[in-house]
């Protein structure tokens, strides 16, 4: 059993009593496991501080399905899946108006959307893959990241009056900038059939008050989460008491959490050091063992919780080439015996028989 | 038990389909339409090959559903070589063992798509997979003749064809090497990928059980020859029935716990 960035050359038996001790040391640089991509399910979870601080803190997976209400763990909210985009992109501009009149348009820049109350046109003027403040409080876009995708609108009033401001797909209970007395602007993903990234929007209720927000998830996440500590409800853990190791600690997240596919291979990244020189290195996979000094080593099992060490076979390699000439032929044997033998008196016969 | 209407389901509907229509040619002694038909089944049985290989991404050998379309498509080029090559008949028992081979893939296996485990991604898998699969079938082919020579006493319909036990003697010996290498490539496989030879897992079990009673089957015809065709057939029979073992119980059942059983 090696542990990553760790060497060992004592060699065990599968009780664990030690049984030898290898002339080289043998050691794991990292071990890792490849998945196959296309075929990850995403999973919703609440993941919440734990009751006493600086304790482990709590997971929870939820099943949930469309329309259905449930009670959050840990959090005293209700939960409702108002949708599900199982391939999604962040494309559209909610605007919801007055007695909830929504409406959706694409997040493209010149769409316009006509306000009733307060009554005005509201029109795309650019679209942020990942806007940022600079220090002279210039706002550009940085589209090499989509950490931080935003829209800048812009609002014409009837009556003259023209504002600006900016919706952002992040954080949407709250709105940075001028906001619209009585409109709600959102930045929402929408379905798309090019993407195999989800979306799912929920409804968060304590019983008085309703949020609705989306969980999306972009190329990079393995998983998406929404604070809720922020959001009224009752906890069932202390509030954040101040102090400075529990401080990354104290909020509970709504996760959606991407589990991966099949797995595609284990792979140990090995280093052989004998007398004090690194004589060999090697990935090694199932099908492809290490061959060093006389043995081959190869994966019997590994860390399962957290993938932080090996379990190598080490088994002798003498005897090998013995054994592959006697199946050789055996095989041989075998082929000329029932195969090459009766072929070879049949085309001699007929030979001999035929003109 | 359900109906697949999926491209595959519906293309393996129709190679069962051929393969009914040439038993019942074939029986009839309508041997040219029978043999039309049976071809066009091997090339609705390649294609439906051609078309999951594409599907999944590597070879068609991974599950049971993957190996019994793999059988049902090599049923036509074992029967035409026999036939051919041999002088051993039984066709239209072919076609019925197609069909038998077909109807789990059509009806019950789990078709479910997979990818390969790292613990198949190896050279060695389709030579030793199809080393098995291509035994296994002319091994059936053998019990075929057997089971003539146990019932049918008035010997094959065509003067052309060997008799019975001629039959079984010579698709015993086709298909024993092919199992003998089947058996070799597992243990260098097995001591590439764990280290060991041998682990004495149920699936190896059975398969070298299998290999012994053929063993015990030339050694048996090379003392007695053909003085006792009954119990040579037993043999071959009792050969087969190691084989459906081999491939189904141990794959199915859950007592058997062991190293193969990912396979299924």
């Amino acid at each position: 059993m090696i542990y990553e960035n760790h060497m060992d050359n004592v060699v065990r038996d599968s009780n664990g009593q030690e049984i030898g001790k290898l002339p080289f040391m043998v050691g794991l640089k990292d071990f890792w496991i490849e998945y196959y991509e296309e075929h990850a399910t995403w999973m919703l979870g609440v993941d919440a501080p734990s009751v006493t601080p600086g304790e482990k803190r709590r997971q929870k997976t939820i099943t949930w399905a469309i329309g259905q209400e449930i009670q959050l763990p840990f959090v005293g909210l209700r939960m409702k899946v108002l949708q599900y985009l199982p391939g999604a992109r962040l494309n559209s501009l909610e605007v919801v108006q007055a007695a909830g009149k929504s409406t959706i348009v694409p997040a493209k820049v010149g769409q316009e959307v006509f306000l009733e109350n307060p009554e005005g046109s509201l029109r795309i003027v650019q679209v942020f893959s990942h806007l940022i403040v600079q220090p002279d409080g210039k706002v550009i876009d940085l589209p090499d990241s989509n950490a931080n995708p935003a829209m800048k609108v812009a609002f014409d009033q009837a009556g003259g009056q023209k504002t600006h401001l900016y919706v952002f797909a992040a954080g949407q209970f709250r709105m940075h900038g001028q906001d619209i007395a009585g409109v709600d602007l959102r930045y929402v993903p929408g379905p798309d059939p090019n993407s195999v990234l989800p979306a799912m929007e929920v409804l968060l209720s304590d019983g008085d008050k309703l949020f609705r927000a989306w969980l999306a998830a972009k190329d990079s996440d393995l998983q998406v989460t929404l604070p809720l500590t922020s959001l009224p409800g009752e906890k069932d853990y202390p509030p954040y008491d101040g102090h400075e190791e529990h401080a990354t600690d104290h909020d509970a997240y709504l996760i959606m959490a991407s589990r991966p596919g099949p797995i595609k291979d284990y792979k140990s990244s090995l280093v052989v050091v004998d007398e004090g020189q690194q004589v060999a290195a090697k990935v090694i996979e199932v099908n492809d063992p290490l061959h060093y000094g006389g043995y081959h080593f190869n994966q019997q099992s590994y860390d399962i919780r957290e993938g932080q060490y090996t379990v190598l076979g080490v088994k002798s390699d003498s005897g090998l080439w013995p054994v592959y000439t006697g199946f050789f032929l055996l095989c041989a044997g075998i082929f000329w015996l029932f195969w090459a033998q009766p072929a070879w008196s049949y085309l001699m016969k007929r030979r001999n028989h035929g003109s | 038990m359900a109906v697949k209407l999926t491209t595959e389901g519906l293309l393996i509907y129709c190679t069962m389909a051929a393969y009914l229509v040439a038993t019942i040619a074939l029986m009839f002694k309508k041997n040219r339409l029978g043999w039309t038909v049976y071809t066009f089944g091997f090339v609705v049985a390649v294609i439906t090959l051609v078309f999951r290989w594409h599907h999944v991404g590597h070879v068609p050998m991974q599950n049971l559903f993957e190996v019994f379309l793999c059988l049902g498509t090599l049923v036509f080029p074992v029967s035409l070589f026999c036939l051919r090559f041999m002088r051993v008949g039984g066709a239209a028992a072919d076609c019925i063992i197609g069909l038998i081979i077909l109807f789990p893939a059509g009806f019950v296996s789990k078709a479910d798509p997979q990818r390969l485990p790292p613990a198949l991604q190896s050279g060695l898998f389709i030579p030793h997979v199809a080393a098995y699969l291509a035994a296994y079938m002319i091994m059936a082919k053998a019990g075929v003749q057997s089971l003539g020579q146990l019932f049918h006493k008035a010997g094959p319909n065509d003067e052309n064809l060997v008799s019975y036990d001629v039959g079984a003697y010579k698709m015993v010996k086709l298909g024993f090497p092919l199992l003998t290498l089947g058996l070799i490539l597992g243990a260098i496989w097995g001591k590439i990928a764990w280290g060991d030879y041998w682990n004495w897992d149920p699936k190896e079990l059975w398969s070298f059980v299998t290999w012994l009673i053929y063993i015990g089957y030339f050694h048996f015809m090379y003392v007695s020859g053909r003085r006792f065709p009954r119990l040579n057939s037993v043999l071959v029979l009792s050969g087969l029935l190691a084989i459906a073992i081999t491939l189904l119980w141990v794959n199915l059942s859950s007592i058997f716990k062991g190293l193969h059983n990912y396979v299924s």
